[in-house]
This record gives structure tokens, C-alpha cells and sequence, in this order.
């Protein structure tokens, strides 16, 4: 029997980095009933995403198996520790791949598909929003109410394993696996793609530092 | 199947761009750009056999390929019986008309890189009525006659069918075009035994039983023998003392024998083959695709084949990695009362395909 096969049947596509970037934003469009996207990312042949690599992998994947009309597409990606280059790169993918290329965080650019000769829209979405550094990690670390104490114990734990953060970004991933591992109650090595598909204390999914991201789609799924 | 005739002067051949219009379930269809290997998938009922059917249909020498269109699709297995109605002879022809419409044209045209372009037209004759002969006078009935127009590099040819002495009858045919077909129904031993016999007396099986061999690593040999009369090929198994015929053992040494056969025995051609995955074990298929691949590559053949299976996709995908030129998806649709084709290029169906998604519609 055929393994299940991904389908391409909705007009917008959001392509992110990783499975936690995916169920994240798949989780915010479901839960504030944003319809007609689809998301996903790039992937190798052992089936894992490839990070901000993948981008044009995954707009080629949607080219070869789409059976709608696609509308537009928007990258979701990290800022990391030098967010004009990230944003550099992901802009250049959709270049890569014939379709217009964004000048600006959050800011839609209409044009032609290269390959469809069809009109489309593309953006690319950095997260987090509210720093220059970070990632998805920081952003969920927004969304963690009252959780600056413990946030503030994780630190004082790597001063004393003298294990040094190297970005923000390293930051963050380091201490959201912490608060994971001491709040999630059966399984301390819960993925965060698992996390945040649940309602886990203390992240809170309706949280406003999720509001970008959502109020974007919207506003980008629309016709005006 | 269909005996062809070969490119005059050497050349790669390969089908470029194909064209119907108010032909079976299309209406209006035109693709261009189609590749050296060409994978068309798609609901059950969405036009891939058609597909196929037209392009052998096209490609033949004369409207007997009709019939045995109809033999395979199941209609009149039998010797076609007419009564004493019109509607006895034209029924035969209806559905080669877009929504059963006689009163139109059915048209299919195809250019190939060596002789350019070939059409054919068929039509019922509408102003020229005939009476079908009947033993008595009083029952005569009237039909009106279908001509196939053929217009190829030779020239135009008409070929009228008629009902005479109680069967319908043509005159004329036409150059064929190199194409071998492979229907799901109509594997034959004794063609694949004529096939077989032909290379063989080329000297050149040798390559066939290679290709068979990379897949059946138990077949020793193959040979023509006869057996109950009949002239079939055997296979030679690894620890049997007997020589056995192919297709007695295995459905998938037997299909792929043929499909192979057709390859080697139609260089510098084109072979369809319909639902190409029957008969083949899953794990085999990047076994069975590349071998026929390589076949494809060593005889210059152009292939076109329909697959209901994402994992033989997958496996032709992986066997055409690098390659995404000579790949090319084409996903058939039925909708509004006709068929339509979607043209995917090799570079995004095969990344498609590689990320593991529903390419097939």
C-alpha cells in the first residue's frame, strides 16, 4: 500500500523551517479559523525538513503536485543572529524560483509566476517580531505567561555548567527545552512540534504575541 | 502492438507535441513539450487510456486498430454482428466522438522530430447514404459509411468503411508510425514470440536477457519452444531442469518481458503502455523501471506509460534522478463532461515526487 502522500489543494502556501514552525502555524490557523493555507517545509529524501534551505525545494514540490491554482506563498523564517541575511535568503529563494521577490519583512509583492505565467503573490513573515535576534524559540518564549523566573534559573544554570549562549537564538532554544522538560508532566523530552500542538501550561496559544503572524494571513489570504 | 516501419534516416524519434479535438472524452486537448519518458496519471475514467488509445490509434495503418482498441476496452470480443438498424454500424464508432456527437469531426494530429506532422480525421460520410444488403428487400435499412483520414508525410489517405456482404470493409493503408502499445489487456505470447524470434534472429536477445536477468536474477536463458503447438518463449530457472514458458510462471516476467520486447524490437520508437505497475511486486519497481529505462536509452525509444501507483511514480523518480529533461507528469482529469491534462515538467514533479506528495491528483 502507498505510504500517505501530502496533497496540494489550497491556493496559499506558507513554507517554514521545521516541523515546530509548521504545527505552529498550522495550529494558529486553526484555531483563528484562517482558511485556504497549507503549510509546510522543504524536505530531504529522509523525509526531514531542511531549514531555511529548503524553501525553493518545497515551492518546487507545490509547483509538481498542486491540483489548484496557487495564489501566493509566504516564507516563515527565523531571524537567527543576522536577520537582514536570513531575510536575504529566504527573498532569494522565491527569486530562485521564478516567483517575486519581497523587498521588505511583511510586506506583500504581487507579480507573475515565472513558470505559470500566472499572477501570485509572495512575503516572508521574520520571526520573532518584537527583537532583532531570535527565532521560533523566542517567540514562544513571548507566549509563556509568568515564566520569567524560571527563564531567569535556566540562565543561572548554564553560568554555572559555564556553558555559554552563543546567539540569542541558542538562548531561547536552551531555555524553552528547559521549561519543557521541568513543566511537561509525563514526557520531559516532548518535542517542541509536539508542544505546541497541545494546550501545555504555560504557553498560551491565543497569546497577542501571536497576533502578527495571524492578522498577516488574514490580511494575506484575502483578494484585496 | 502495430507493425511500424522505421525513422528513414537514423534520427532520434520522439513525439513532440499531440493534439485532439472532439476525440473520446476530449474536447479540446493540446500538449507540447512532451519528454523522452512520459508518466500520465489520474482517476479511473479521466482519459489515460484514451491517451494512449489516440496516439496508437494515430499511429496505425488503418482503422482495424479500432476494433482492436474495442477488443481490449472488452466491447465485441466476438466477430461484430450487425442487424438490419443504422445504428448497429455507426454505434461501433459512436464514442470515438466527443459525447457520442457523430455530426462532428474527430480529429488527433501529432509532430515528431523526424517526419513532422501526421493527422487523422474521422468522420461519418453525411451526405452519402448507403443501404446495408439484406437477404430480403423489405428489411433494408440505410446507414451512412465513417472514413479515417490519414494525412502523413506520404500523402493524404482515405479509408471509407463500408458494409459489404455483411461485413465492413475498408480499402488502403497508411505508413505506420514506429509505436508499439501495450494495453492492461492485451499481452500476447505468440506476438511476444514473433517479437522474440526476431531478435533473436538479429543476434540481438542478448541484451533482452540481460535486462530480464537484472530482475529475475533466476532466469537463465530464454528461448522460443513449442509447446502444445504453440510457439511461446521459455524462461530457464535457476534449479529447474525444465524449461518453462514465461508466461506460465510469472505475470510480472511475463509483462515485463513484453514491454521489454517492445522496446528492443521498436528502436528509435515509441511505446505506450498502459497501467504499467500491474503485475509487478512493489519492491521491484525501481527495478522493473530502471531496467526499462535502460532499455529505453540503449534502443533510443521514447516511452509513455500511465500508472495508477504513486510507488512505481516514485521509483521512476528516483531511476530518472538527475534527469528532470527527459521527465515529464502529465495528470489527467475528468470534469464538465471532458478530459483534461495537466503538464507537470520533470523538475517539479520529480521534487514533487521526492517530497512525497500526491502528485497523481
Amino acid at each position: 500500500m502507498d505510504e500517505y502522500k501530502e496533497e496540494f489543494n489550497q491556493p496559499y502556501h506558507i513554507i517554514v523551517e521545521g516541523p515546530a514552525d509548521r504545527e505552529l502555524i498550522k495550529r494558529i490557523l486553526r484555531d483563528r479559523q484562517i482558511d485556504g493555507f497549507q503549510v509546510g517545509c522543504g524536505q530531504g529524501q529522509d523525509r526531514r525538513c531542511l531549514g531555511k534551505d529548503g524553501f525553493s525545494r518545497r515551492i518546487a514540490a507545490i509547483r509538481g503536485a498542486t491540483t489548484v491554482q496557487v495564489q501566493g506563498y509566504v516564507i516563515v523564517a527565523d531571524r537567527d543572529d543576522n536577520s537582514a541575511d536570513r531575510f536575504s535568503n529566504a527573498a532569494r529563494q522565491f527569486a530562485k524560483s521564478s516567483l517575486p521577490k519581497p523587498k521588505e519583512n511583511m510586506k506583500v509583492d504581487e507579480g507573475i509566476d515565472g513558470v505559470t505565467e500566472l499572477p501570485v503573490k509572495t512575503a516572508i513573515i521574520m520571526i520573532p517580531d518584537n527583537h532583532d535576534e531570535g527565532g521560533l524559540e523566542t517567540l514562544l518564549l513571548s507566549c509563556c505567561n509568568g515564566m520569567q523566573e524560571n527563564i531567569d534559573c535556566v540562565d543561572d544554570f548554564c553560568t554555572c555548567v559555564q556553558k555559554e549562549y552563543r546567539t540569542k537564538l541558542h538562548a531561547d532554544k536552551i531555555r524553552l527545552r528547559a521549561i519543557i522538560a521541568a513543566t511537561h508532566r509525563s514526557d520531559p523530552s516532548l518535542a517542541l512540534s509536539s508542544w505546541v500542538t497541545g494546550d501545555h501550561c504555560p504557553f498560551e496559544m491565543k497569546h497577542t504575541a501571536l497576533d502578527f503572524i495571524a492578522d498577516f494571513l488574514k490580511l494575506f489570504g484575502t483578494n484585496e | 502492438m502495430c507493425a511500424a516501419s522505421q525513422p528513414k534516416n537514423g534520427a532520434f524519434l520522439m513525439i513532440q507535441r499531440f493534439q485532439a479535438h472532439k476525440f473520446r472524452c476530449f474536447d479540446t486537448l493540446q500538449l507540447d513539450g512532451l519528454r523522452r519518458f512520459n508518466f500520465i496519471v489520474g482517476e479511473s475514467g479521466s482519459g489515460k487510456s484514451a491517451l494512449l488509445e489516440s496516439l496508437f490509434l494515430l499511429s496505425g495503418a488503418s482503422p482495424e486498430l479500432h476494433f482492436r482498441i474495442r477488443r481490449w476496452r472488452g466491447f465485441g470480443e466476438g466477430n461484430v454482428e450487425l442487424l438490419q438498424t443504422s445504428e448497429s454500424f455507426s454505434g461501433l464508432f459512436r464514442y470515438l466522438f466527443h459525447n457520442g456527437d457523430t455530426t462532428s469531426i474527430a480529429r488527433l494530429s501529432l509532430v515528431d522530430s523526424e517526419w513532422g506532422k501526421r493527422s487523422l480525421d474521422i468522420y461519418f460520410q453525411d451526405k452519402q447514404t448507403l443501404d446495408i444488403s439484406l437477404s430480403k428487400p423489405e428489411l433494408t435499412a440505410q446507414y451512412i459509411p465513417i472514413t479515417f483520414k490519414w494525412d502523413t508525410n506520404a500523402g493524404i489517405t482515405n479509408i471509407t468503411l463500408e458494409i459489404k456482404d455483411g461485413a465492413i470493409r475498408g480499402s488502403g493503408s497508411v505508413p505506420t508510425h514506429p509505436l508499439h502499445f501495450i494495453s492492461s489487456r492485451n499481452l500476447s505470447s505468440r506476438y511476444d514470440a514473433l517479437l522474440f524470434s526476431t531478435l533473436s534472429r538479429a543476434l540481438r536477445s542478448e541484451e533482452l536477457i540481460n535486462a530480464v536477468r537484472q530482475i529475475f536474477p533466476s532466469v537463465g536463458d530464454l528461448s522460443l519452444e513449442i509447446v502444445g503447438g504453440e510457439t511461446l518463449i521459455n524462461a530457464q530457472f535457476t534449479g529447474i531442469k525444465e524449461k518453462i514458458p514465461a508466461n506460465e510462471l510469472s505475470g510480472g516476467l511475463n509483462k515485463f518481458i513484453s514491454i521489454a520486447l517492445a522496446i528492443a524490437a521498436n528502436p528509435r520508437g515509441i511505446v505506450l503502455v498502459d497501467e504499467i505497475e500491474n503485475g509487478f511486486f512493489y519492491r521491484n519497481y525501481f527495478d522493473v523501471i530502471a531496467g526499462l529505462i535502460k532499455l529505453c536509452g540503449l534502443y533510443n525509444v521514447q516511452l509513455f506509460a500511465s500508472t495508477h501507483s504513486a510507488e512505481f511514480l516514485e521509483a521512476a523518480g528516483r531511476a530518472l534522478e538527475g534527469r528532470p529533461d527527459d521527465f515529464l507528469l502529465l495528470r489527467t482529469k475528468y470534469e464538465q463532461n471532458k478530459c483534461t491534462i495537466t503538464k507537470i515538467e520533470g523538475a517539479w514533479s520529480l521534487a514533487a515526487i521526492e517530497q512525497s506528495a500526491e502528485v497523481r491528483g
